[in-house]
This record gives C-alpha cells, sequence and structure tokens, in this order.
C-alpha cells in the first residue's frame, strides 16, 4: 500500500496543473460555503418579509444540524465534487494519452496494483475534501450557533461520513469513465452527459428502481437539509426532510463502488496497452 | 541451470493477422540474444508479450522459471519501442517513479543517467528532451535498479552515429560484465556487433536461431564430395588451410582459415590426384537467412 502511495506521489507531487485544481477546488468548496451565510444576510437585508429568512440563517448553522446541511451543500449533484471528479479523470487519462500506464505495468507494476494506486489517490482526495467541510463546519459552528455543548457538536458528525462516501463513490465513477474512455475531453463530456442522461434513464425506468441508479443512489445518501424549524409542519409547508442515514443507501453505494471497481479492473485486465 | 526466459509455442493473432506464430526461444544466463527481422516480423508483439504489456496470447513463457506475474518484472530493465515518460516531470522524477515501482533505492539513479550521458539535462522536464535524448531516458530506465535481465527494442532508434556508438559500447561494456541483454533490431550489423545469440525473425516465425559466431562464421565453410570419401578425407587431412572437417551425409564440409578459397582447396586436391564431383562454397548462414528474408 505504502509502496503503491509513493509512485502516485512520485507523479503528482510535482504536477503544477494538479495542485493548481486541488487549491482552486478547496477555494471555491470554502467560498461557496462561506458564502452562505452572507448570502442569507444579504437578501434579508433586501426582503421585505425578513423575519422567516433570520430565523432560517440563525438556525441553519446550528450544531449539531450544521453538518447534515453543509455536508448536503458540498455534495450536491452537478456541483462542485464535479471539480474533483475533473482532477480524477485528468490524472487517469493522462496515464493512457502519455501510455505511461505501459512504462508502469512493464517496469513491474501488475495491473490490479496501478488499479489500487489510483483508488489510493482518489481516497486522499476524498479525504481532502471532508476535512475542509470538517473545518468549514467547525468555524462555522463556532462563530454562528448558540449551541456549543461537546454533544451537540459532535452528535451528526455521520453526516461526514456519509459525504465522504458519497464522494468516494462519485469519484470512483469519475475514475471508471476515465479507464473506459481514456481520452480526458471526451471522458469529462460524458461525465457532464451523465448529469442529463440519467433523469432520462430515470424516465424510461420504473419509478421503484429509480433510487437505484448512481446518481439518484449517491444523492440519497444526504437527501435533504435539516434543521429544527423544519420539523414544523403547517398546511401551506408540509415536507419531509431527512432524519437519518439509512443504512440501505450508504449499502448501495458500496455495491457502486464495488461495480465501479471490478468494472475498471475486468476492463484493463485482458487490455493491450 | 532455470533459463533466464524461455518462451514456447508462443503466438498472438490480431484478427487473421498472425503476429507471433507459434515462437520457441531459450535465452541462458549471460547470453546477448538479438531478435533479428523486418518491420512488422513480430519483435515488438514479442517482448510485449512477455512483457506483460501484450495480453491473450497462447503458449507460454517463463522468467526465471517462475509463473508469469509482475514480480519477475522488477527484475527486468526493459524498453519498448517508444519511450512513455510523464512529460511533466524532470528525467529525476520520472525515475524516482520506476525505482519505487521496482523497490529499489534512489542512489542509483544518478549513475544511471551518466550512463546515458542526460546528468547534466537531468532535472530538465521529459517533454523539453528531443528524440534521440527520450531514447536514451528509457535506456536509463532499463538500468535503474540493476536488472538481471535487460531487454532493449530497438534501443538505437533516433540516436545520431555517436549515440548509436555509445549505446554499442554501452550494450558491450554491459555484457561483458555478464548480464543478460535481449536486443530486438532490424540491422544486422548491430546484431553483429553487440550479440552473442540470434534469433531471426520473420512473419512471427523463427526462421534461424542459434550462435552469432557460428552463423557468422568469419571462416567460410566448404562443401566437397568425391567417389571415395575416405580418401578425400585422408587427403584433406593434411592441408593446411582447414580448421575442421565434418561429414554430412554423402558431403564433407570443411571450416578453412580465413584468406582460402574454394579453389585453394581444389588446387591441392588436384596435385594429390582426386577429382571431385561437387564443390560449392556455403555462404554465412546468418547473412544468407536475412538477406532471405529481406527480400521476401
Ligand atoms: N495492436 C495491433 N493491432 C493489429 N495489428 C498489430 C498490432 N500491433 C502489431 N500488429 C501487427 O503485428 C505484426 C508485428 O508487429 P511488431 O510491432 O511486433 O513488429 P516489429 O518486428 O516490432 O517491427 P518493427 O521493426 O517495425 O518495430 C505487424 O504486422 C503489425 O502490423
Ligand atoms: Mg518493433
Amino acid at each position: 500500500m505504502l509502496r503503491l502511495l509513493n509512485i502516485e506521489w512520485e507523479k503528482l507531487r510535482s504536477y503544477r496543473a494538479f495542485w493548481v485544481m486541488v487549491v482552486l477546488y478547496v477555494f471555491v468548496l470554502f467560498s461557496m460555503i462561506f458564502a452562505v451565510p452572507a448570502l442569507l444576510d444579504y437578501i434579508a437585508d433586501h426582503a421585505k418579509e425578513n423575519l422567516a429568512l433570520k430565523a432560517f440563517k440563525a438556525i441553519v448553522f446550528n450544531f449539531p444540524d450544521i453538518w447534515q446541511n453543509i455536508a448536503f451543500v458540498a455534495s450536491m449533484r452537478g456541483f462542485i465534487k464535479i471539480f474533483l471528479a475533473i482532477l480524477v479523470m485528468i490524472f487517469i487519462t493522462n496515464e493512457f494519452s502519455f501510455l505511461t500506464i505501459r512504462t508502469n505495468i512493464l517496469n513491474g507494476m501488475s495491473r490490479g496494483e496501478f488499479i489500487t494506486g489510483k483508488l489510493l489517490v482518489i481516497f486522499f482526495l476524498t479525504l481532502l475534501s471532508t476535512l475542509a467541510v470538517f473545518f468549514a463546519g467547525m468555524y462555522l459552528g463556532f462563530t454562528q450557533s448558540p449551541v456549543r455543548s461537546v454533544s451537540a457538536v459532535f452528535s451528526k458528525m455521520h453526516y461526514l461520513l456519509a459525504y465522504f462516501l458519497e464522494v468516494f463513490t462519485y469519484l470512483t465513477f469519475a475514475l471508471m469513465i476515465g479507464v473506459l474512455i481514456r481520452k480526458t475531453g471526451f471522458a469529462v463530456i460524458v461525465l457532464l452527459l451523465y448529469l442529463i442522461i440519467e433523469p432520462i434513464i430515470q424516465y424510461y425506468v420504473p419509478d421503484d428502481f429509480d433510487k437505484y441508479l448512481p446518481l439518484n443512489a449517491m444523492n440519497h445518501l444526504i437527501w435533504s437539509p435539516n434543521t429544527s424549524l423544519i420539523k414544523v409542519k403547517t398546511p401551506e409547508f408540509n415536507m419531509d426532510f431527512q432524519e437519518f442515514i439509512s443504512w440501505a443507501d450508504a449499502g448501495i453505494c458500496f455495491l457502486y463502488v464495488i461495480i465501479f471497481i471490478s468494472a475498471i479492473y475486468l476492463f484493463l485486465r485482458k487490455k493491450d496497452l | 541451470m532455470t533459463p533466464v526466459l524461455q518462451i514456447t509455442d508462443l503466438s498472438k493473432n490480431y484478427g487473421r493477422l498472425k503476429a507471433v506464430d507459434g515462437l520457441n526461444l531459450t535465452v541462458e544466463k549471460g547470453n546477448v540474444y538479438g531478435l533479428l527481422g523486418p518491420n512488422g516480423s513480430g519483435k515488438t508483439t514479442t517482448l510485449g508479450i512477455v512483457l506483460d504489456i501484450i495480453k491473450t496470447p497462447t503458449g507460454t513463457y517463463r522468467w526465471f522459471g517462475e509463473e508469469p506475474g509482475h514480480h519477475s518484472r522488477k527484475r527486468i530493465g526493459a524498453t519498448l519501442e517508444t519511450p512513455y515518460f510523464y512529460p511533466y516531470l524532470s528525467a529525476v522524477n520520472n525515475l524516482r517513479i520506476v525505482a519505487r515501482i521496482k523497490e529499489k533505492p534512489f542512489d542509483k539513479i544518478d549513475e544511471a543517467l551518466k550512463t546515458v550521458d542526460l546528468y547534466h539535462r537531468k532535472n530538465d522536464k521529459f517533454r523539453t528532451y528531443s528524440l534521440g535524448m527520450k531514447q536514451r531516458l528509457a535506456i536509463a530506465a532499463a538500468l535503474v535498479g540493476e536488472p538481471e535481465v535487460l531487454i532493449l527494442d530497438e534501443p538505437t532508434n533516433g540516436l545520431d552515429p555517436l549515440g548509436i556508438a555509445e549505446i554499442r559500447n554501452l550494450v558491450n561494456r554491459i555484457a561483458n560484465q555478464g548480464m543478460t541483454i535481449i536486443l530486438a533490431s532490424h540491422i544486422l550489423d548491430e546484431v553483429q556487433k553487440m550479440c552473442s545469440h540470434v534469433a531471426v525473425l520473420r512473419t512471427g516465425k523463427i526462421l534461424f536461431n542459434g550462435n552469432v559466431a557460428e552463423a557468422l562464421n568469419e571462416n567460410d565453410i566448404i562443401e566437397l564430395s568425391s567417389n571415395n570419401l575416405a580418401l578425400l578425407s585422408n587427403a584433406l587431412n593434411s592441408f593446411e588451410g582447414i580448421q575442421e572437417i565434418r561429414k554430412e551425409g554423402s558431403l564433407l564440409v570443411i571450416k578453412v582459415k580465413k584468406d582460402i578459397n574454394p579453389s585453394d582447396v581444389n588446387e591441392f586436391l588436384i596435385e594429390k590426384g582426386i577429382v571431385l564431383s561437387h564443390l560449392s562454397l556455403r555462404k554465412k548462414t546468418l547473412e544468407q537467412q536475412f538477406i532471405e528474408v529481406l527480400q521476401s
């Protein structure tokens, strides 16, 4: 494992474009999360009926709901995690367009090791992203939340685990597309197109099956924000909000990770390089 | 002793095209084996298969007697066709990856770069290298980690005359240290200058396989025959210019010293009163085979 990580580290260490993208991603992620309170203030100041908004702002960043809320924002479909996915596509398709995968293999890597190395990079990118959300949550929570008890701070942190799983599944999906398509530009286009393709597929498959489609499955892990106020139901405002993470949803994501990795392996196993 | 590489009945088809066709080859430790054949004869394909780059062949191969697997490849230093490295990384950083993969220390990297005369450019990005420099880096990569076998696929491709001479000297130097080398080339002269053994390939088949010294003997080989072979053999024994006499069916085959030609032999035998029914010069086998290959 350490050897494979070292190898990937050597490849990326002085790859400027990669690190520029990583910094850009963290920057965009932070500005998204930090922009929310300012944005709410701005809207509240300019709206007539600003009481509701003010109340909303006062509670979205409350511990412990904040974890669910920012994890929800950071993992939205077609949103900034696409940045990470494109990063993954670039480093995997590079191996094919520079044919460096060939050099790797003939120097003594197995195809399985090659894939494992890439999964390790994905793991650390996901970890980086989760840590960024964690620190953003800590900062926003401690500056905005009136509740700061230890139990409140930590109680919904498993939403970060769900966030981790969701991003990891998505990046494995991106890795698979990268391996299957091999051309950077084309792979990115397919990744973006799939955002439109899946709803079309969803239209044609039976409704019961909807939630098993990959993007739906990933998004269903954290499917709504939540606050104490939202639980209040009135005839005009009667919506369901996510109260817990379902093991079934997590299971489906795990299954997808396994499917994507197997697809990559089966594809590369017999492939001339 | 287990051979370094043993290839048995190896074939690889691309659709109807047989790129490698029932190939058998044994490379022993210390051999400098040339794979000689014209473009498209299956040299790269053969090397690609034994390096696990090309999949789904039939037949088997064994490195160091082991089942095929990536661990044996760590003991091999190889170049295959065009060099492929990370363009945004320097030569050193590219070689660090190679060393990491092979689980070898970094301290031989500088030496490898010096060997191929790239040391002064070691921190330049691969992208900025010329074709010949890329080729040299590939050879340096093959040398990283002190491999037990060196595989060089057209190592002088794209090099200038000086570079070609350097690489040939390098190969000879390494070979003299006892390393096993497999070298693919379509240049007869190259194989002749560097290799101890040669396999001549055409359309995926081996046409000739053996010792270069034997195949490319500087001394000529002459076939003779007469009514009385015993008498002929006796007479020849007293001929100064002969190195070796061998019987092949109804022929006597003799290896003669340099500058002796068939007419010298004939003259000598006429003096002895022997009349020949057959006299002919056998050409150098490798050259003969290779020219045949090129002409077809
Ligand atoms: N990926 C492929 N698909 C189809 N045919 C191929 C493929 N790779 C090689 N071939 C064919 O296999 C045959 C052997 O090719 P190979 O590259 O092994 O030749 P070579 O001896 O290395 O030639 P050269 O001296 O030009 O390097 C050729 O006829 C070639 O066209
Ligand atoms: Mg070739």
